[in-house]
């Protein structure tokens, strides 16, 4: 329960520390920590299936709400996804290494990215090297910071 | 219903997962923003090409049932326009008769052939016609071109009439300039031969045969055949003269019998 509480009053303070972050802009995309993301592999590393599809969807629903309105939906499709994808891999925390693992969060950002991309340069021509960078960088990114906190708050023991 | 929400709960996983992307998705699709036009179009493409075997397989079924509606059209057509064609030519068969009987200053009184007979000992047609309709025996019969025979018996609705082609049948008639007497009788299809004719007369190809009228049965001057050919020699007192028949015997519809 106290865990529960605390990684609600995380989830706050992300959400408020999500719209304050810098941004780099590159190839005509502004790039950032997603905080969300990270906290939602953190999440769902530790919970059942069921519990880190409906916490996915919720985290989307209030970045959806709280960035952008116009594409209600479309982070909370991606984060339902996500949360099912990244909490897949505790099934094979036993028999997969630390690198296949780390490369598999890294297959389950690209994917993220990819949805995220594709609906924001839907409609135009000629991004598709853009957005494929983007991606890339993007879910790099992230994955970085992932094993920032794996590395110095979890010691290792997150993946 | 135990089991049934055990079932749930088994596949809770894919379901939180199918609803809350379908719900997501429903939020998605509902905003009317620009890219989510575009992503809606994206997708009713990608829907194309996944449903393009689907539509391909509906429309072969579709055509296959349509050319099925349209064979059975072309047969009904066919069926329609054979019987169009039909009621062309009875129609023009039926506007010969009646100029025919206009022109004719005969009292004529037209039939329907419903019965024809070539094999029996006498050659005969049936007519739709008898008692009623004021029909006697020994009564000429004839079609817009010529003689075709005669009653021969009468019923209450029907007549039995000797064609001309029966191997029976006599017919007095006159031929050539001098319209000279002959007897008529058939040799054989629409032909006949004319008895009688003496060598010193004049008879072409192509002159007409009439009745001669010194019967009791004929009136005279009603058209039996055209003179085909005629040539005498030693061996025979008279002229050997064949005519063919005018009248259509071997493909009557309606007839006339002469009052």
């Amino acid at each position: 329960m106290t865990r529960l509480i605390s990684y609600f009053a995380l989830f706050i303070v992300l959400v408020f520390a999500q719209t304050f972050l810098p941004h780099i802009i590159v190839f005509h995309s502004s790039i950032t920590f997603d905080l969300l993301l990270v906290f939602l592999t953190i999440v769902a590393l530790q919970i059942s299936t069921f519990s880190a599809i409906l916490i996915g969807f919720s985290i989307g629903l209030i970045q959806d709400l709280t960035t952008q309105q116009n594409l209600l939906g479309s982070f909370s499709f991606m984060k339902s996804i996500s949360g099912f994808t990244i909490n897949y891999l505790t099934r094979f925390d036993k028999t997969w290494n630390r690198m296949i693992r780390y490369l598999f969060i890294l297959g389950c950002y690209v994917l993220h990215y990819s949805i995220y991309y594709y609906i924001r340069f839907s409609g135009m021509s000629g991004e598709f090297m853009n957005a494929l960078i983007s991606v890339g960088i993007h879910s790099l990114l992230n994955l970085f910071l992932l094993w920032f906190i794996d590395r110095f708050v979890f010691n290792h023991k997150l993946i | 219903m135990m089991y049934f929400f055990g079932k749930i709960y088994n596949y809770r996983n894919s379901i939180a997962l199918i609803l809350t992307s379908v719900i997501s998705l429903l939020l998605f699709f509902k905003r009317e923003s620009p890219i989510v036009k575009n992503v809606r179009s994206d997708v009713a493409d990608v829907a194309y090409y996944i449903l393009s075997p689907k539509r391909a397989y509906q429309n072969l079924l579709s055509i296959k049932r349509e050319n099925e509606i349209l064979k059975e059209s072309m047969v009904s057509m066919q069926l329609m326009n054979a019987k169009l064609v039909r009621y062309k030519n009875e129609n023009d068969q039926l506007k010969g008769m009646l100029n025919f009987v206009e022109e004719s200053s005969l009292s004529l009184q037209p039939s329907s052939v419903v019965d024809m007979d070539f094999n029996s000992s006498v050659q005969t047609i049936i007519l739709d016609i008898g008692k009623n309709g004021d029909i006697r025996p020994n009564l000429p019969v004839l079609d817009i071109n010529g003689l075709v025979g005669k009653v021969i018996s009468v019923g209450d609705r029907a007549s039995l009439v000797q064609l001309i082609t029966d191997k029976n049948y006599r017919v007095s008639v006159r031929v050539g300039e001098k319209r000279s007497l002959g007897i008529f009788s058939p040799t054989h299809g629409t032909f006949g031969k004319l008895d009688g004719m003496q060598k010193s007369l004049i008879i072409n190809p192509g002159d007409l045969v009439v009745t001669s009228g010194i019967s009791d049965i004929y009136p005279a001057d009603v058209p039996v055949a055209v003179v085909i050919s005629a040539h005498s020699d030693d061996e025979h007192g008279f002229q050997d003269v064949f005519v063919e028949l005018l009248g259509d015997v071997y493909n009557l519809n309606y007839v006339f019998i002469i009052h």
